[in-house]
């Protein structure tokens, strides 16, 4: 009898210890298989979150469903439209009841290797940034709570909450990790410019490869904000936030990174976004206000504002910047570098089946 | 018997996973410890010009990270113990100004001398992905059009320039062949034991070696200019002490 129980407690203890390492458990056939692109770092995915079949097909249909919003009319895909590469082509995006912010929405991709979101970093996972639209008056003025409610009653995603995260009586949690789920699997890595890793030079044409030369050399300095060789051409990890001289002093208080630090040094300080698929996220900025690549180009060639903040690749070159207002690049180099931009089209990515609008028939 | 044997079993399990290895026996950790001379290294947020060169130029530092590679303990009987590593160090890491590498399983033996390369071994400074495809080294890389591979080192900040304009500099270095050893004298004795010990990164001596650098004379663009980046590699070799 002693034995047995001795067993039985020692059976207990291997139980709850297998417990402890698994939040909801798992089917092992519903494990979604990632697979991380040629030339591509590993995704880390947060251990409890991990992608499932059945949580990215959920967080789908919740990025393309209105239910999010207070009065189901918008959903995540309203200010994210895959046709722009999950930008969006307005400036500023309208919310419940026609009401605008004043911030450009971003373009979802790649964000399986991005560290924080939104302009000013404000979310530092992708769960969090999940949520956030959601409680924003100015965008689907709901609560995310009321939104868990809506869903828990639901026939149709109850059910779906029970298979991926073990429960019907779903939590704000459960839904943003469910969409930050299907947000992790958007992936762009078939541009002409992917071909690069293979073939090199041979990828691109003449001009395609003059920009190129300009964005990855000191000429235009591209590539020390937007990765060097960069698979993902977003920012480094450790400098995300740069001030690209888009403000001046009096204008950027406020503004950037310092609305989360409250450090007047990340004053004007944004998230440096990807630039896959840039030909398709216009307008530009933060604030949108380039709506062409053009305008960019100008902009980065002589529209420089100095401020205090300004990020050292620019202020390296005083002589520049006091000559030409910024890089000083000829009208061929403009051409040359937005030929070269145009290279990170992915049209694959945009035509992909799992990422289109799973209502749509 | 059979519930014997399963204590057993899960006890040899347990400790299954703290057995050292018996053929290697100590450690060595080293710390990088900057400094600007003699006094801690600050990396700074904002343009403060806090330190000056004996050229004279006002100035900070905003951003430092750099590689080391191949550290390798000698003995006096010509054995080493190579660890073929590589270390970006990030003194901005965690807001510390140091930053420590540990080599594990260091025989038993005395050694009498310590080496390591600055930057990423030409073996692994490559194009593309000399070394592992990750976030940390993926924002080191230097560009292929400049011949791929990694930055060995970026230290950037700002100086007062001569029109007293306070501007930006960026040291970058990279590029094999401007990898350079330091070598340094040591007395250590491995007997099962974990040790310490310091290396002191003087950041002055990167503008006061042989070559006295001003600011003023354009290490602003120095990716493609061989020369400059070259008079940094001299210098280098007086950056690191052994304390």
């Amino acid at each position: 009898m002693k034995k047995f129980a001795v067993i039985g407690i020692l059976l207990l203890s291997a139980m709850l210890i297998m417990q402890a390492c698994v939040e909801h458990t798992a089917n092992p056939d519903d494990t979604y298989d990632f697979q991380t692109p040629p030339y591509f770092p590993k995704i880390v995915s947060p251990t409890n979150n991990p992608l499932t079949k059945s949580g990215v097909s959920l967080g789908r249909m919740l990025f393309y469903d209105p239910i999010l919003s207070q009065d189901s009319t918008i959903s995540c895909s309203s200010c994210h439209n895959i046709a722009n590469a999950f930008a969006e082509d307005k400036r500023y995006s309208v919310g419940v009841g026609g009401a605008t912010g004043d911030i450009n929405a971003m373009a979802i991709i790649n964000l399986a290797w991005q560290q924080k979101f939104f302009w000013n970093g404000r979310a530092t996972s992708l769960e969090e940034q999940a949520l956030g639209p959601i409680n924003n008056p100015l965008e689907m003025h709901e609560t995310s709570e009321n939104v868990a409610a809506k869903l828990s009653r639901s026939k149709r995603y109850a059910p779906l909450f029970k298979q991926a995260f073990g429960s019907a009586n779903v939590t704000p949690e459960m839904i943003g990790k469910a969409i930050s789920q299907f947000e992790r699997i958007i992936v762009s890595n078939q541009s002409t410019y992917d071909k690069f890793y293979e073939i090199q030079e041979q990828a691109f044409t003449a001009e395609e490869y003059a920009g190129f030369r300009i964005f990855f050399t000191e000429r235009g300095q591209c590539f020390h904000c937007h990765g060097a060789n960069g698979t993902l051409l977003a920012h480094n990890l450790d400098t995300i936030f740069r001030n690209n001289g888009l403000l001046t002093d009096q204008e950027m208080i406020g503004k950037g990174l310092s609305f989360v630090t409250k450090k007047t040094t990340d004053d004007g300080k944004f998230k440096v976004p990807t630039l896959r698929n840039i030909e398709l996220t216009g307008p530009y900025m933060h604030d949108g206000r380039f709506a062409t690549l053009a305008e960019l180009m100008d902009f980065y060639s002589s529209g420089i504002k100095q401020n205090a903040n300004l990020d050292i690749n620019f202020t390296k070159s005083p002589e520049r910047l006091e000559q030409y207002g910024g890089l000083g690049l000829t009208s061929i180099e403009k051409q040359q570098v937005i030929a070269f931009l145009k290279t990170l089209t992915d049209t694959a990515f945009t035509h992909n089946p799992a990422y289109q609008n799973p209502f749509k028939k | 018997m059979k519930l014997q044997l399963l204590f057993v079993l899960m006890f040899l399990s347990l400790i299954g996973c703290t057995w050292k290895n018996q053929d290697s026996n100590g450690s060595l950790k080293v710390n990088f410890v900057h400094t600007f001379q003699d006094t801690t290294l600050q990396i700074l947020e904002s343009n403060q010009l806090i330190y000056t060169t004996t050229t004279g130029n006002k100035f900070n530092i905003k951003n430092l990270k750099y590689y080391i590679s191949k550290l390798t303990l000698y003995q006096n009987n010509g054995a080493k113990y190579d660890v073929n590593m590589v270390k970006l160090i990030n003194p901005m890491e965690q807001n510390t100004n140091y930053q420590n590498y540990t080599l594990a399983n260091i025989p038993n033996g005395k050694y009498t001398k310590i080496s390591f390369m600055f930057g990423v071994d030409s073996a692994r400074n490559t194009f593309p992905f000399g070394l592992p495809n990750n976030s940390e080294n993926n924002s080191m890389e230097w560009p292929f059009a400049l011949g791929g591979g990694y930055h060995f080192m970026m230290m950037e900040g700002v100086f007062q320039n001569s029109k007293n304009d306070t501007v930006g500099y960026a040291i970058h270095l990279g590029v094999t062949p401007n990898q350079f050893y330091n070598e340094f004298p040591l007395y250590l004795t491995v007997n099962d034991n974990d040790q310490s010990i310091t290396m002191q990164v003087n950041m002055e001596q990167w503008f006061n070696g042989i070559n006295k650098i001003n600011l003023n004379d354009g290490y602003n663009y120095m990716m493609e200019d061989q020369k400059k980046q070259l008079l940094f590699k001299q210098n280098g070799v007086g950056v690191f002490t052994l304390k």
